[in-house]
């Protein structure tokens, strides 16, 4: 016998290490089967207070799951479990490489070809540098003759 | 051959070689640089090479221990290319082959550290005969004589020490001891005490002291003082600081190689010394003090005769003359020290023991550590080159060969203008010119031939043909010098001023190119630059090479054609800069020059004069043609000088009856009537000729489009940039991210994040590990 704790989150499936809402901790689960690591199914008692769940948390298992609850003709309540990988395991320190992230809030130096840009139009403008010595009112010819004994 | 350390030791350039034994008193350093002594022998301690092969102690072209590369010699490129460094064992015994080894490749010297016991002889001995190989090879220890081959002969063990179990004492000499006591060494102070106690003294040399250790326990150096030589033994420390010059008649090469036979001591700032107290065939390379400062170079008489005398440099005390002669101690890859302190045993992270700092190939370069810091240097941690990651079959890293800059050279042109002559006109003057060409035109005087004139006065045929060309440019010049305009040795009356400039230069000051966004939006494909250039048009530019940098733009204009150059310059700071783009165009405008060609016009009057008279003598008057019609042509003077009833007689020949017509027509030439057709004829034409010359106009110049001054004469950077589609970022960043390469820890990131997870550490399935995998490559959030 082990207890799981049913709980309720609204955070996305893709979200690590998700926040939830414990309904009732200490659910006493009495396993008739075989119960898979990975895909758990829990039969409990009815209890309407449940029936809002939607996560799962086994330390027994060692794991956090996503939960489906149904009714079976008998009237208990089948809590269908997947593993919320993302949240069962400790990853803060797993090494990662990472091409794309939100939480920069910019854009960096390397290319992003997904960025926003709106194709074929271009904001132009310009700097310009002048010098005085060019003037085409310059006013000033230049005469090349041969000879040139002066 | 290369050298890794120029920074540090430098290149036979930069030492002074003396020659030619001065022979007055005090010099100036200028002539001391002319002095160039001669090298000393090298002494050639060699070992038996095919001995110890035999013995299998050692094994042919196999690289032995680099660990020691005196002065940053990569063993690879030096002559020097084979270094042993063994366990030491000293054998005092001479008829033992003691376990040491030399090791040379053909021509090659090895190098190492050691000591060396030759018999009593003083010659170097060179070769031995090869018992395997049937012939003499440079193996051994040479002979001065072919007769002297002997395979058992006494060779020169050199006796190796272990890198580490020898110590460098860096020494430096007063000036004032040396002087007083002409000493190689005496008088000699370390150099902390120079530091610390004698700053205000100044030094004429440095050389580092060898103290021989009897070995290493665990961190510590078991020192047993200086090396010393036996009696009747010379002592001989081969020490590679430059390479092998033969018989010291060769030039230097970047290294030679000196030996001291009778002291401990390597030289690291050395002097030329003759006389006293010296060999006199010994000739010294003063070298070691270029890459100080503070220094004078002196030249003194050890003794008042020519034999005795000696150039040094006279060095003051700074902080970076004390850290460049650590750094030149550094480079032997020895521990070494700037104190007098040990005596006995040495911790090796003692404050005061230095050790060098050796890279991957082996090769020192002036780093160094100390104290704590020794623990973790290579040449603390390992005893031998085989647990370094040398790879003797490596070819050395080459040494990069070029010169870097990273600015363009500009060229100041001008060239002389021997045969033409350029001014400067305003418009005003422009117009003085056409009339000035025709004042030439009637300048000439009435006694005078025109043509002989013209040439003479305009070194052509015609007054305009000496204008080569009349140009407007947009632009003003500086270079200019007050002048007359001639037209070859004619004078005009139009004062304006000479050009003196072949091309006139015109910089634009930089423009910075400054990063609009922060990001990749900076560059291509997204922001593009171009630049516009008077007279030249828009040169595309790459973004990279331009963006956060400093454009300018340097435009040429040839004085003599007109024809324009723009360069486009980029720079770190608005100075100097590489030009990376380049444009022509045109900025002048040519000006078309018309006139009359005198000369061309002379000679058709004259022609047409000429022949107008000959048919005036032709057809003279004195006959009444008329009257003679029918006459025999000879009755005819040959010509008339005006046509008497012309018209009655061109009626008859011309419009009068068909009957005359015909009559005419088949008139007999020989009569006079038809020959007095052809008189008229022959008159008429010379007059229309005579009253009809075509007057020769030339016009210079073309009439050349002046379409690029409309434009504006400014530099004008474009920029193109891109322009963000701003509704759509809303929820970028949450659902798709910015494209970034960043390593760390999830912990250290937030947000929507993709990227290549390591998930070996933690305890999920196989499965799970997968989908975790999976999930970050597509996407999850932190």
């Amino acid at each position: 016998m082990f207890t799981i704790d049913l709980a309720y989150t609204t955070e996305n499936n893709l979200k690590v290490n998700k926040t939830y809402t414990t309904i009732q901790s200490g659910v006493q689960i009495h396993p008739t089967s075989t119960i898979s690591q990975e895909n758990p199914v829990f039969v409990i008692d009815y209890d309407t207070r449940f029936l809002s769940a939607n996560y799962v948390i086994c330390t027994a298992l060692g794991r956090k799951y996503n939960a489906l609850i149904t009714t079976d003709t008998a009237g208990r309540m089948i809590i269908t479990c997947t593993s919320d990988y993302l949240s069962s395991f400790n990853l803060s320190n797993c090494p990662i490489q990472v091409t794309r992230n939100g939480g920069i809030g910019k854009p960096t130096n390397y290319p992003d070809t997904k960025y926003p840009i709106i194709p074929n139009q271009k904001d132009i403008t310009s700097i310009v540098r002048t010098n005085n010595i060019l003037n085409v009112n310059s006013d000033t010819y230049i005469l090349t003759v041969i000879g040139g004994g002066n | 051959m290369a050298n890794p350390n120029p920074e540090i030791y430098g290149t036979s350039a930069d030492w002074i070689n003396a020659t030619e034994l001065y022979t007055g008193g005090y010099t100036g350093t200028d002539e001391l640089k002319n002095k160039i002594p001669q090298i000393r022998n090298v002494s050639s301690n060699r070992g038996d090479l095919w001995r110890y092969v035999n013995q299998n102690l050692l094994a042919y072209n196999t690289p032995i221990d680099p660990t020691i590369c005196p002065c940053g010699q990569d063993p690879s490129v030096s002559a020097y290319g084979k270094i042993d460094v063994y366990h030491n064992k000293l054998n005092l015994d001479q008829n033992k082959i003691p376990d040491y080894q030399n090791v040379y490749e053909n021509e090659n010297i090895n190098w190492f550290f050691g000591s060396s016991w030759i018999a009593n002889t003083q010659a170097p001995m060179r070769y031995c005969w090869n018992e395997i190989t049937d012939r003499n090879q440079r193996w051994t220890p040479e002979f001065i004589n072919e007769s002297d081959k002997n395979n058992s002969i006494f060779v020169t063990p050199w006796v190796y020490y272990q890198t580490k179990s020898l110590l460098l004492r860096i020494k430096v000499i007063p000036l004032a001891d040396y002087v007083t006591q002409n000493s190689e060494t005496y008088g000699a102070i370390s150099l902390d005490d120079w530091k610390n106690n004698h700053s205000d003294k100044k030094i004429i040399g440095a050389f580092l002291e060898i103290m021989g250790c009897s070995g290493v326990t665990d961190n510590v150096i078991g020192y047993t003082g200086p090396l010393q030589g036996g009696y009747n033994y010379y002592k001989s420390i081969n020490f590679s600081l430059l390479n092998a010059v033969n018989n010291g008649t060769s030039e230097l090469t970047d290294y030679a190689t000196f030996t001291f036979e009778k002291y401990n001591f390597i030289p690291l700032i050395s002097r030329v010394v003759r006389g006293n107290g010296f060999n006199t065939s010994q000739y010294y390379y003063l070298f070691g003090y270029h890459n100080l400062d503070n220094y004078e170079l002196k030249y003194h008489y050890a003794q008042d005769t020519e034999a005795g005398y000696q150039i040094y440099p006279e060095i003051s005390y700074s902080d970076h003359n004390y850290t460049q002669i650590m750094k030149m101690a550094a480079c032997f890859g020895v521990p070494f020290t700037p104190t007098d302190k040990f005596s006995f045993n040495i911790l090796f992270n003692d404050s005061d023991l230095y050790l060098p700092i050796i890279d991957e190939n082996g090769v020192c370069h002036g780093e160094y550590t100390h104290g704590n810091d020794n623990l973790t240097n290579d040449l603390y941690t390992k005893d031998s080159v085989r647990e370094y990651d040398y790879d003797p079959t490596r070819p050395p890293t080459p040494i990069d060969p070029n010169t870097y800059s990273d600015t363009t050279n500009w060229n100041n042109v001008n060239f002389r203008q021997a045969f033409t002559k350029r001014y400067i006109l305003n418009s005003t003057q422009v117009g003085q010119l056409s009339t000035e060409l025709w004042a030439a035109q009637s300048s000439k005087p009435a006694d005078l031939d025109f043509q002989n004139y013209a040439v003479d006065e305009y070194l052509t045929n015609n007054p305009i043909d000496t204008i080569v060309s009349l140009k407007y440019f947009p632009c003003t010049f500086a270079d200019v010098a007050p002048a007359v305009v001639h037209l070859g040795k004619y004078t005009t009356n139009i004062a304006c001023t000479a050009l003196g400039t072949s091309v006139r230069v015109i910089d634009f000051d930089p423009i910075a190119v400054w990063r609009h966004f922060g990001d990749f939006r900076d560059f291509e494909p997204y922001t593009q630059l171009s630049i516009y250039i008077p007279f030249c048009g828009v040169v595309p530019l790459k973004t990279a090479d331009c963006m956060g940098k400093y454009i300018a733009v340097k435009l040429c204009i040839d004085t003599s054609t007109g024809a324009a150059a723009g360069f486009v310059i980029v720079s770190d700071n608005g100075t100097g800069g590489i030009c990376v783009a380049t444009a022509n165009g045109t900025a002048a405008i040519d000006i078309p020059v018309s006139g009359l060609q005198s000369a061309n016009i002379s000679n058709a009057v004259f022609n047409a004069a000429a022949t107008w008279a000959q048919t005036q003598i032709n057809n003279s008057a004195g006959t009444n043609l008329l009257a003679n019609l029918n006459s025999p042509v000879g009755t005819i003077s040959k010509g008339f000088s005006r046509m008497f009833n012309l018209g009655s007689l061109k009626g008859a020949v011309l419009g009068g009856p068909v009957g005359a017509f015909g009559v005419l027509a088949n008139a007999d030439p020989t009569k006079a009537y038809a020959k007095g057709t052809e008189m008229e004829l022959e008159n008429t034409r010379a007059e229309y000729d005579l009253q009809h010359v075509q007057m020769p106009t030339r016009l210079i110049g073309s009439s050349a489009p002046a379409l690029s001054s409309v434009m504006e004469t400014a530099v004008r950077l474009i920029i193109y940039r891109p322009i963000t589609d701003e509704s759509a970022l809303a929820s970028y960043a949450n659902t798709v991210g910015f494209a970034t390469l960043e390593s760390g820890t999830v912990g250290q990131f937030s947000g929507f994040t993709v990227g290549t997870i390591d998930v070996s550490g933690i305890n999920a399935t196989a499965t799970e590990k997968q989908a975790i995998a999976a999930a970050f490559a597509n996407g999850v959030y932190l």
